[in-house]
């Protein structure tokens, strides 16, 4: 029964669920808002101009065993980023579902830094949906960002999914176009705060906002809300060498909480 | 996958601003100033009006920038954002010395460094150090222009629009120019006008879907003769002053982000016409006579009019549209005529003084009787207006009345005030009766312009307390002692503005805008036994806006904003809102090239909650789009400098809505759920 009203209340964002529900654990934590952070390997899935800030090569796994308490509803995703001279590359790939309906998303996204403080990216999905019984279909879409910092403290950050309005399947369906905009504020030493607007085209628009607070370079405490529908965040991380673990968890205020984790991997400096 | 032009332009700009490393252009600044300052200007101007006269008026000033050490006081408050206190004492700076370098006008009280990067591209420092040789120089100027839907319109489909679906414009501009003429004399910048000696212009235009490429087809031959300080255009021209209420023809600027320097309309006089309005502007011969001290205007006009007739040939209304694509659109051209005589004239007897006599007779080949039962009756007219303007280092005192035909009176008055140099406030009045009518008039007000059943009061302040903060805002009380469009009843309302605009970091600005008007309303509703009830109230409309702005060195900006509107409404019916985001960025990757992208996300409830946003456009044009629905709207423009002398524009544009199965009505109409438009210019300057 659970599993039916879930699908009924998912149905309208179906097909874009996988990018709407977020990944990696810090992102999701903050409620979302991650458009002007996007300073870990998946800002491939977020903002593929925060690439640019990557200083060394970074890794992920990230697992939600059950969104809303549903097993069928399973993520599974990996996100590699390696800064070169004349940008950075990231690679993710994820797969949501189960045997009857399942997503899988490979992305390839570029960024790279302009001379005047500001940096852009692009990113490239090859989504594909396969439902036993009615077949599968795919398509590619391209997604754009910026992110430019006027100042230390400040970032501004601009995404946009699906730029080229790309259609899919028989009935050449529009698949959801989605801009984000954002500003990230670090007033103090480890500790930053965000703010984003979501507007998919067909849905209203979505404000979201995080805080994330850092203790002695190993700990880190996050909060997130975002509102339509109101959801609310709560997440930790913890360093140990190059590694950290991070656990997120966010409320639906129907559907109930959701948990995520997370190991990331951070080669040198 | 369906790879839409938009990814592919969009792709270009990621990579070619990538590419170019540390090319910091030197020479676009300015052109990227002044179009901030028209948007500030313009964006209350909610239409799709190309081609309008004050973009026209601001290319005329461009092309033959005014002279600093010669333009009288009415000519320097033609550009935008200077006031007449600013205008008066610019010429007691150049009374004391010529003026050798624009960064001088830094000395005028209430010109700013920011304000003198807006101006400097409509003025210059004449030559005034050789004596007595004088040069013709011979100036040209070319533009045009076409523009195309992608999609095909209902009325192409039906067959009922006879022409193509590309819209045209051509526009063409020769100036004899005598360069440094009788230079050192003390009395300069008294009355004397820095225009060309000779001059020609022809402008042409095809909308889409007429046959002809000039459909529209306007120009002037303009002579100046100095031995006797006389001024002749012959052919098309208009007539702009004081404060509208008798001459003005341009879109009538009253209330927005300008709160001070929109009310003081203040025009320039005669002017050639050079604009693509097709209906109210002057056909004949005009002399203007600037003395020393006094300016006489005499204008004899006999032009046709686009007007519906009723069957006894008697006018029912004016086509102001332009639009003749089908052959019912054609029956309207050229139906009426108008033959008016007119006398404009001004005197500046002391410094700072300046007193005005306006007055037109006018006759129409047919009667006239509005089926709105509103404006001009009858076959003939008359207006007299006086008009006078006060100005002192710190403050501007301005008024006009005028009395039509009718003996009804209206009237303006108002004053500028700088007490501070970091406060300016300006406060009018304004009364039009019910029954005035001026035909070529547009002045200060609630009603588009028009000068009839309106009285109202306005109060702006603007204030820069801070250096990173400025703040403006203005009140606006208005009574229409009369039905209006809106409205069956007598009505009132008021309109209230704040802006603020924070420097959070050099280059980082911040501005948050409030706006909150409310305005008689009727609204139709069914009570509870079943009748249709009219209920008569306030409709309240507030609008929030918060935009940032970067710019980063001087090859890129950055541009965020999003916007709330909500509407309140006098009977049952809920509340509507709507929101906007749009990200904007502006890009130099080469010298020579200026690309501006956005992309806007919208979501409104109804038409009725629509909100604007106003668009960077191929020069000399103008886009304010109304969005409402949901969807996404995306443009790219490109404006590329081939050499000094020939610029080029591109732009393309793409609205798409969410759930509609076409866009537009009648014969606009498009089939599907997206329109896209190409529109495509070169400018040519010899």
């Amino acid at each position: 029964m659970r599993f039916f009203a879930v699908i009924l209340t998912l149905c309208p964002v179906a097909l874009a669920s996988a990018e709407n529900n977020g990944r990696g654990s810090k992102a999701i934590a903050l409620g979302n808002a991650f458009v002007a952070i996007a300073d870990n390997a998946w800002a491939v899935a977020y903002n593929p101009a925060g690439l640019a800030q990557l200083s060394s090569t970074q890794g992920a796994v990230f697992f939600v065993p059950q969104q809303f308490q549903l097993p069928e509803l399973r993520t599974a995703a990996l996100a590699v980023a390696v800064p070169f001279n004349f940008g950075a590359l990231g690679l993710s790939v994820d797969q949501f579902g189960f045997a009857l309906y399942r997503e899988t998303n490979v992305t390839i996204a570029a960024g790279r830094t302009i001379d005047w403080g500001v940096s852009a990216g692009i990113a490239l999905n090859l989504h594909r949906i396969s439902i036993e019984r009615y077949g599968a279909a795919q398509r590619l879409t391209v997604d754009l960002g910026l992110l430019a910092r006027p100042h230390d403290d400040l970032n501004l950050g601009f995404a946009i999914k699906n730029v080229t309005a790309t259609t899919i399947g028989e009935t050449r369906e529009r698949l959801p176009q989605i801009l984000m905009i954002g500003t990230r504020y670090a007033p103090w030493n480890e500790f930053q705060l965000t703010i984003e607007c979501e507007k998919d085209t067909r849905h209203p628009l979505i404000v979201k906002a995080g805080v994330e607070q850092r203790f002695f370079e190993i700990l880190a405490l996050r909060l997130g809300i975002s509102t339509n529908p109101d959801k609310f965040s709560a997440g930790i991380g913890a360093r140990y060498s190059m590694f950290e673990f991070s656990y997120a968890g966010y409320s639906h205020p129907q559907l109930g909480w959701t948990h995520q984790v997370e190991i990331s991997f951070q080669l040198g400096e | 996958m369906q790879l839409t032009p938009l990814s592919l332009a969009l792709v270009c700009v990621c990579f070619t601003t990538e590419a170019i490393g540390q090319a910091i252009p030197k020479r676009d600044t300015a052109r990227t100033r002044q179009e901030a300052d028209l948007e500030n200007l313009l964006e209350q101007v909610t239409q799709d009006a190309e081609d309008s006269q004050l973009l026209d008026l601001l290319t005329r000033l461009e092309e033959n920038p005014l002279d600093v050490n010669e333009a009288s006081a009415e000519d320097l408050h033609q550009v935008p954002g200077i006031t007449p206190i600013i205008a008066f004492n610019i010429i007691a700076l150049r009374a004391r010395h010529a003026i050798r370098d624009l960064d001088n006008l830094l000395q005028v009280d209430g010109v700013t460094v920011e304000l003198l990067q807006r101006i400097r591209p409509f003025l210059r420092v004449g030559v005034s150090e050789r004596k007595g040789e004088t040069q013709a120089v011979t100036s040209y100027s070319f533009r045009t222009r076409a523009a195309q839907d992608l999609q095909s319109r209902r009325g192409f489909q039906d067959g009922s629009f006879r022409g193509s679906a590309t819209k045209l414009y051509n526009r063409f501009t020769a100036r004899v120019t005598q360069l440094d003429a009788a230079p050192g004399r003390e009395d300069f910048g008294r009355r004397r006008h820095s225009f060309p000696s000779l001059e020609l212009g022809i402008v042409t235009e095809k909308d889409a879907g007429e046959a002809k490429v000039a459909d529209f087809a306007a120009g002037y031959l303009a002579a100046n003769i100095p031995s006797v300080s006389t001024r002749v255009i012959l052919g098309d021209f208009v007539v702009e002053s004081a404060e509208g209420l008798v001459f003005w023809r341009s879109i009538g600027l009253s209330k927005g982000t300008e709160v001070i320097a929109n009310v003081r309309k203040n025009g320039g006089g005669l002017r050639p016409y050079l604009s693509t309005d097709e209906n109210w502007y002057f056909r004949g011969i005009a002399a203007d006579v600037s003395l020393d001290w006094l300016n006489l205007a005499v204008m004899y006009s006999n032009k046709p009019l686009h007007a519906a007739l009723d069957t006894m040939g008697v006018v029912t209304s004016f086509d102001n549209s332009g639009l003749f694509r089908s052959e019912r659109e054609s029956d309207r051209r050229n139906q009426s005529r108008e033959r008016l005589l007119g006398v404009r004239t001004s005197a500046t007897p002391l410094e700072g003084l300046k007193v005005g006599f306006s007055a037109y007779e006018t006759r129409f080949a047919n009667q006239v009787l509005l089926s709105s039962g509103s404006g001009f009756q009858g076959q003939t007219g008359s207006i007299v207006g006086v008009d006078f303007s006060y100005t002192q280092p710190r403050f501007n005192l301005f008024s006009e009345v005028a009395r039509d035909h009718h003996n009804s009176v209206a009237g303006v008055a108002g004053i500028l005030l700088r007490p501070h140099s970091t406060i300016d406030v300006t406060c009018l009045v304004r009364s039009y009766p019910k029954d005035f009518v001026s035909l070529h008039s547009t002045s200060f007000g609630e009603s588009g312009g028009s000068a009839r059943n309106e009285s109202g009061a306005y109060l702006g302040i603007s204030l820069r307390p801070l250096a990173w903060l400025r703040v403006s805002t203005y009140h606006d009380q208005f009574v229409f002692p009369w039905r209006t469009f809106s409205t069956d009843f007598p009505s009132s309302g008021h309109d209230f503005f704040a802006f603020s605009e924070i420097t959070i970091a050099p280059r980082l600005l911040l501005q948050l805008q409030y706006k909150d008007k409310s305005k008689g309303d009727r609204r139709f509703t069914v009570d509870a036994v079943g009748r249709l009830a009219e209920v008569e109230g306030l409709r309240a409309q507030k609008n929030y806006r918060a935009t940032i702005e970067l710019n980063s060195a001087r090859a890129f900006r950055w541009r965020s904003r999003i916007e709330a509107v909500t509407v309140n409404y006098p009977d049952s019916t809920a509340k509507q809102k709507g929101i906007l985001v749009f990200q904007d960025v502006r890009v130099l990757p080469l010298d020579r090239l200026r690309i501006d992208a956005r992309v806007i996300a919208f979501h409104t409830d109804s038409y009725d909650s629509r909100l604007y946003e106003y668009e960077s456009e191929l020069s000399g044009t103008l886009s304010n789009p109304a969005l409402f629905g949901k969807g996404l709207r995306w443009y790219i423009l490109a404006r590329f400098e081939v050499t000094s002398e020939i610029e080029v524009w591109l732009k393309y544009s793409q609205t798409m809505r969410e759930g509609v199965k076409s866009i537009g009505s009648g014969a606009s109409e498009i089939l599907g759920d997206h329109e896209s438009r190409m529109s495509f210019q070169i400018d040519l300057r010899l």
